[in-house]
């Protein structure tokens, strides 16, 4: 029974909360006890914070009992990429640089969680400073792949926020994205990760990797889920310098609206010419398209600027930017840094002030690209990634010397495209392979409308049936 | 690139490296370069398109709350 509880979704639960079927307390112990039996077969966890999350957890049960409802997030406990930072709680980023870090405040949107009456469970793990690759050296072990706990990578770099979903050990998670940080740990893990529009949702409190690129988004089981979680996540804050002064809509109002005479385009050139996605990651987007048609949504195939450009420009500023934000730690401590990341860092130092620049000038370009196709059509789909997830061994840096000759390899992908132009996106499932592991696609929309996004992939989610399974641990 | 430039890179790096009191291998050190060298010509590449009023987008939500 306890375990049925960590498979509900955050709609399902904060339901049964609401009409006191289920207390807070309750549903908080049995994932405090999944976490304690299974946490160190996925390793998402980094830190548990018990004792805050069944105090959290009895104050929203009070709450409730004294006729004070917060809303959908009332007593569902979540849990946090460590590089959001809590107040009091230890934040690494995943990073020995950072070991004692304990900040005084809340991160805005954890402020926000709470105030809504979500629970923390605790702060998962990442890829450290939420960039590079899963490190042998780092101070905690990388998360496992509930879908393949022996070799499968988790996807990056909200690599606990992904597995902590997928096997049922947070009902919701936050993650940060500055290249697909986000949808490629939701995609590689079976779960909908959503990257809202740039300055929807407030980073202060966050890490910074890239001032211009990152944002924080929802990480849950469903769309639904992700749309109840944005509701309470987004809005202006002043303390954020790339936050939007702008109202935010109730995201979860259009879920039902089905996508009959939505204009989609697809992005197809990214996965097929630009880059070339596997056989069945390909099948599974065509499949999804068709499951999307067969609803009445008019698709159609579009064509933007090479993928191949949007990868340098997200490189170059993030690199940069990545740089100037470590420059005075990696200087006086670049030893402690991980084997991902202490060469690696020199890369941002090295990139000339007019090349960043002139990418921030292509940047413009490809948005102002990005808004004139969306005048044409709703949302546009495109791959998440190109295969399932990989051995997280062939992911893994710090070996003692490189294996290849040359430069590091750099790989496009089509979730950097929407950091660059600044678009909502998200990533959804779209079935498994013959080896079990799960397939993806990304839906993307215009600026500040994360609405129609969550409608057209909850649409697609209901009408297949991947929701269904879970994986084996 | 010329060879200037190719030497300006290593010089430069030798240099942040020795700041960051850091020894990579030869192999490494050479991977450093090859990679920076790859950057500084795709950038190259990138700006081509562009015409002389073309301005930068530091950050995005400004132009979009118009």
């Amino acid at each position: 029974m306890a375990d049925e509880l960590c498979f509900l979704t955050i709609a399902a639960a904060g339901e049964r909360i609401r009409n006191r079927k289920l207390t807070s307390v309750e549903l908080t112990r049995a994932f405090l006890d999944r976490i304690d039996a299974i946490n160190d077969k996925i390793n998402a966890y980094l830190l548990v914070t018990a004792e805050e999350a069944l105090g959290a957890a009895e104050t929203a049960d009070k709450d409730l009992a004294d006729g004070e409802y917060r809303g959908p997030m009332h007593g569902i406990p979540f849990a946090l990429k460590d590089n959001i930072e809590t107040a009091g709680i230890r934040t690494t980023a995943q990073s020995r640089i950072l070991m004692d870090h304990v900040p005084t405040n809340d991160a805005r949107v954890v402020e926000k969680l709470k105030l809504a009456g979500g629970v923390p469970l605790g702060k998962l793990t990442c890829l450290e400073f939420a960039h590079g690759a899963p490190s042998p050296d780092q101070a905690w072990p990388p998360a496992r792949n509930p879908w393949d706990r022996d070799h499968g990578f988790t996807g990056g770099s909200s690599t606990g926020s992904g597995a902590a979903v997928a096997a049922g050990l947070a009902m919701g998670t936050l993650g940060t994205d500055t290249g697909g940080s986000v949808r490629n740990p939701a995609a590689l893990c079976g779960i909908a990760g959503l990257m809202p529009t740039y300055g929807r949702v407030s980073r202060r409190g966050v890490i910074p990797y890239s001032f211009s690129l990152d944002s924080c988004g929802p990480m849950a089981w469903t769309v639904e889920d992700c749309a109840l979680m944005l509701n309470v996540m987004a809005g202006f804050d002043a303390a954020d310098p790339g936050s939007a002064d702008l109202p935010a809509p109730d995201f979860a109002a259009d879920l039902g609206h089905g996508v009959k005479g939505l204009r989609i385009g697809v992005i197809r050139h990214f996965f097929e010419d630009d880059m070339e996605a596997e056989p069945e990651t390909l099948a599974a987007i065509d499949q999804a398209l068709e499951v999307l048609a067969a609803q009445g949504a008019v698709i159609e195939e579009v064509r933007v600027s090479p993928l191949m450009d949007y990868h340098l420009v997200k490189t170059l500023i993030g690199e940069a930017e990545f740089y100037a934000i470590h420059e005075q730690d990696w200087l006086a401590r670049a030893q402690d840094y991980g084997a991902s990341l202490r060469l690696r860092t020199a890369e941002g130092a090295m990139i000339p002030a007019v090349d960043y620049i002139q990418a921030q000038r292509v940047r413009r370009k490809l948005a102002a690209e990005m808004d004139a196709l969306f005048e044409g059509f709703d949302v546009v789909v495109t791959g998440t990634n190109f295969r399932p997830a990989p051995r997280i061994e062939t992911e893994a840096a710090g070996q003692p010397e490189p294996q290849e000759a040359g430069p590091r390899k750099s790989r496009p992908n089509p979730t950097e495209v929407f950091n660059v132009t600044g678009n909502p996106a998200i990533s959804v499932c779209t079935g498994f392979n013959v080896q079990g592991l799960p397939l993806a696609m990304q839906i993307a929309g215009r600026a500040f409308h994360e609405a129609t996004v969550l409608q057209t992939a909850h649409a697609f989610e209901a009408a297949t049936p991947w929701r269904g399974k879970r994986p084996n641990i | 690139m010329a060879r200037d430039e190719r030497d300006g890179i290593e010089a430069d790096l030798r240099r942040l490296l020795a700041r960051a009191r850091l020894a990579p291998s030869d192999a490494e050190f050479k991977n450093l370069i090859a990679t920076v060298r790859d950057s500084r010509t795709a950038a190259a590449k990138l700006r081509v398109g562009l015409s002389r009023n073309d301005e930068p987008a530091f950050g995005l939500p400004p132009r979009r709350q118009g």
